[in-house]
This record gives C-alpha cells, sequence and structure tokens, in this order.
C-alpha cells in the first residue's frame, strides 16, 4: 500500500484543497494526514490563507466592475449585427450558449436591422439589402464594417492598356492589421488568402479597407471562383458592357451576387486554368501580383 | 448553466483587474464574445469553452491596457488592488482589524509576480488549474506552483 515517505510539500496539501488530485492519490495523502497532526495544521493554515485571499479578490473585483445588463445587451447587438454582416445563420445556435432571453434576442434583432437598414439608407452607392444579405457559407464574405472596399484614383485607360502593371506586395504591417481586424493572427497562413476584395484590375487599392482574410475553407464560394470574377469583370469594364463604379461598387457590396449576375448563374462555374467559357483571352493586365505566399500551397 | 451567464460576469471582473476603465472593459468583454461567434462559425473545438474565454480575453485585455498606456502616460494604473472600502461594521475595533487584515492582504498580493497575481484571480473566479494554465498559456504544474507560492507567502506573513 503506498505512503508518503516524508510530509507532503505546500503544492500537494494545496492540490488537495483545490480537488486536483486524483482520487487514488487525494486517499494516500488522507492517510498520511490522518496519522500526522502537523500537516493537518499545515493544511489548515493553507486553507484559510487561500480563502481570505481569493474571498478577498474576488469581492474587490465584484465592487470595481458595472453590472452585466449592459454588456449582456452590448454583445447581443454586437453578436447579431455581426451575423447578419457575415450572412450565416449560426447565431441561433450561439443565442442556444449564451442564454440570451429571447424577447431580448428580438429587440435586438430588430436594432440590428435598423441600423442596416440607416446605413444603407446613407449610403446609396451600395445595392439593396437583399443583395447583400445573401446566405453564404461562413467566411465567403467579408465582414463589411472592417472591409468595405477602397479604390484608387487610375485612368480606365491605364487599366485596361496592355502594359504589365507590376508587382504589388502587401507590406507587413498592412496584413498584420487586416489580420487584427480580423483576430486572425494566429490562424495558419495556409488556411487564409489575403485578398483583395476590389481587385486591382478593377482600380482596387491596397488600403487596409480593401483587404480581408478569405478563408480557403469555404467549399463553394471560394477564392478561385471570386477569381473567375475578376477575370471576367475587367473585360467586360475594358469592352465599355459595365461602367467601371458600376462593378468596383458590386464586387465590394457582394462578390459572389455580382459573380451570379454576370455568370447568369446560381453555382460557380467550374472552368479550367481560369479560361472564361466563349470569352476572349484575357488582356495582359491580370499580371498584377496581388496574392500572399499562402497562395503557393493553395488546394485548388 | 449557459455560457454567457456562466462567463460573461467573471470575464467582465477579470478584464477589469487589468485596470482598464468598466467602459474599456466592456468593450474588451464584447469582442471575446465575438471571437466566441467567430470561433463556433468557423467549426472549430467547442471543449474547454471557458479556458479559451479567458485566454482570449487575457490577450485582449493586454493587448488594451499596452495600447492604452501608450497613448495614457500619465494615467494611474492600479492592476489588482485590494481597495479600502467603507466598512459598514459600526464597530470601530472590527473595521480597524479589517482594515489591517485588508492592507496586509494587498501588500502581499503588490509584492507577486504579474503572472502569480493572475493565477490568483483566475482561481477566484473559479477556473481549474487546467483553464488557468489555458488562459495563460502556462503549464498545469507552473500554475500549482505559483498558487502554492502565493498562498504559502501569505501564511508566512499571518505567521510572523
Amino acid at each position: 500500500m503506498a505512503h508518503f515517505i516524508h510530509h507532503p510539500s505546500d503544492e500537494v496539501l494545496l492540490r488537495a484543497i483545490d480537488g486536483e488530485h486524483s482520487p487514488r492519490r487525494l486517499t494516500i495523502l488522507e492517510r498520511h494526514l490522518a496519522d500526522c497532526e502537523s500537516c493537518r495544521d499545515r493544511r489548515q493554515a493553507l486553507r484559510s490563507a487561500r480563502d481570505e485571499f481569493l474571498h478577498a479578490c474576488r469581492d474587490d473585483l465584484a465592487a470595481r466592475t458595472p453590472a452585466c445588463d449592459r454588456l449582456r445587451e452590448r454583445v447581443q447587438v454586437g453578436v447579431t449585427t455581426l451575423s447578419r454582416e457575415l450572412g450565416g445563420s449560426s447565431w441561433s445556435r450561439f443565442v442556444q450558449r449564451v442564454a440570451v432571453p429571447r424577447a431580448a434576442l428580438v429587440g435586438a434583432t430588430i436594432v440590428a436591422i435598423v441600423a442596416v437598414a440607416a446605413v444603407l439608407r446613407h449610403r446609396p452607392e451600395l445595392p439593396a439589402a437583399d443583395d447583400v444579405l445573401v446566405a453564404v457559407e461562413p467566411g465567403a464574405l467579408p465582414v463589411r464594417s472592417l472591409t468595405p472596399g477602397a479604390t484608387r484614383r487610375v485612368p480606365l485607360d491605364e487599366l485596361c492598356g496592355a502594359r504589365e502593371l507590376g508587382e504589388r506586395p502587401i507590406s507587413q504591417a498592412v496584413r498584420q492589421a487586416v489580420l487584427r481586424d480580423y483576430r486572425m493572427e494566429e490562424v495558419p497562413a495556409h488556411e487564409y488568402e489575403l485578398d483583395y476584395l476590389i481587385t486591382p484590375e478593377l482600380g482596387g487599392s491596397g488600403d487596409r479597407r480593401n483587404l480581408w482574410p478569405e478563408r480557403y475553407g469555404a467549399r463553394i464560394w471560394n477564392a478561385r471562383v471570386k477569381d473567375e470574377l475578376e477575370q471576367l469583370l475587367p473585360q467586360l469594364v475594358c469592352r465599355g458592357e459595365v461602367d467601371l463604379a458600376t462593378a468596383q461598387r458590386e464586387i465590394a457590396a457582394n462578390w459572389i451576387a455580382a459573380y451570379k449576375k454576370y455568370f447568369h448563374t446560381d453555382e460557380p462555374v467550374r472552368t479550367s486554368g481560369g479560361a472564361l467559357p466563349n470569352r476572349p483571352p484575357l488582356p495582359t493586365l491580370v499580371s498584377f501580383v496581388t496574392r500572399t505566399a499562402a497562395i503557393e500551397s493553395r488546394p485548388w | 448553466m449557459l455560457l454567457f451567464d456562466r462567463c460573461g460576469p467573471s470575464l467582465l471582473r477579470y478584464v477589469s483587474s487589468f485596470g482598464l476603465r468598466p467602459e474599456e472593459a466592456e468593450d474588451v468583454v464584447q469582442d471575446v464574445f465575438l471571437s466566441l461567434f467567430r470561433h463556433l462559425r468557423l467549426g472549430r473545438s467547442r471543449s474547454h469553452l471557458r479556458g479559451w474565454l479567458f485566454r482570449v480575453a487575457h490577450n485582449l485585455a493586454l493587448k488594451q491596457r499596452t495600447s492604452l498606456q501608450k497613448r495614457q502616460a500619465n494615467r494611474s494604473w492600479d492592476d489588482i488592488a485590494l481597495s479600502q472600502h467603507a466598512d459598514p461594521s459600526p464597530d470601530p475595533e472590527s473595521r480597524l482589524a479589517d482594515n489591517q487584515r485588508r492592507r496586509r492582504l494587498t501588500s502581499v498580493l503588490h509584492a507577486l509576480p504579474e503572472r502569480d497575481r493572475r493565477c490568483i484571480v483566475l482561481r477566484a473566479e473559479g477556473l481549474r488549474y487546467r483553464e488557468i494554465a489555458a488562459a495563460l498559456g502556462i503549464s498545469l504544474g507552473s500554475v500549482a506552483k505559483s498558487l502554492t507560492r502565493s498562498i504559502t507567502r501569505l501564511v508566512n506573513v499571518y505567521e510572523r
């Protein structure tokens, strides 16, 4: 039968007080304590100090911390808004986890809808809400408040010219800022691609507001599908079939809706090597290198 | 008990312990739950969520404090301080004894290294050793040693 050869250490006693020992080890310790008065006294001293320390910490922080009512409301509104921006339906599952009362949820949803409607009303360049709120896979669309899209002033003939535009890598500072915005600093680089929302071939800038970490995980509306749209739209713009501002606005607002509109389809058109069916060859401006190093390992 | 009700108040207290003002602490906790929402949407692990929440809260609170420290050089940062609350006890002797006890606790707490203080606060919030280890990114053994060091120090003060 196992016994403590020496008196148990303070750490062993404290672990026992905190319930951090296995039942077997606890049994061995109790057997020792039954025969050792000094260890029992030590355990009592540790327990008293621990209780006092922890209670004092808890009481003090509780006295200095505001009530949670306002926080709960803020979290509800924040998550509802984020859910709508991401276009998913996971909110109900989240609500089940955070135990938000149904009435409060309804109220928060109304607030969020009113807020989104107000934003849309004051931003006439955006498309209708129906187009914005297309339900897609998580991560297929950027968060609008973080990535609304940004353009640079560039003449159309320059965009459509036959010359090479050259390589424009994204700076490390901008990359870090975007990842911070999306709380993805710790996500491995091979799981996403830092993509332009408005492609440079359409005058999209390298501004932080035009970049987002597009996950490879999306099975249907993924980075490759967006590439097809990024090839088609500049062609249409350069042929004069679509106005440049319209193309910029539509790809920024909801690239999936734009894809469906210009490819006349509800699902991605699978093409090989990026060539478009029944379309002339692409202009040479597509050599703009916009991807991160992670694109090398992109799992097609 | 479900996650928000279980963890929201604790998270707010923990984040406040970084010396953040109430509105700053609320901002951080709101961000924590938005991160949780994204985490769940991405289909990531749903196990040990309490430890995960405290880890995110710890990192965000540290970042917020660092950012504020750069911008507000003159602001006082009383990390974790057992303030002298008004004691409802009408008995002056009891009040005196309580104040002395509180001063002793404060002096011990302030003498602790930052990591030891964090362990104590997280334990005070009811986290298990495993969860504290996850929140602070240290080993379970380090948590046990840290807590023992702090409690032993307090015992020694009492025995003096």
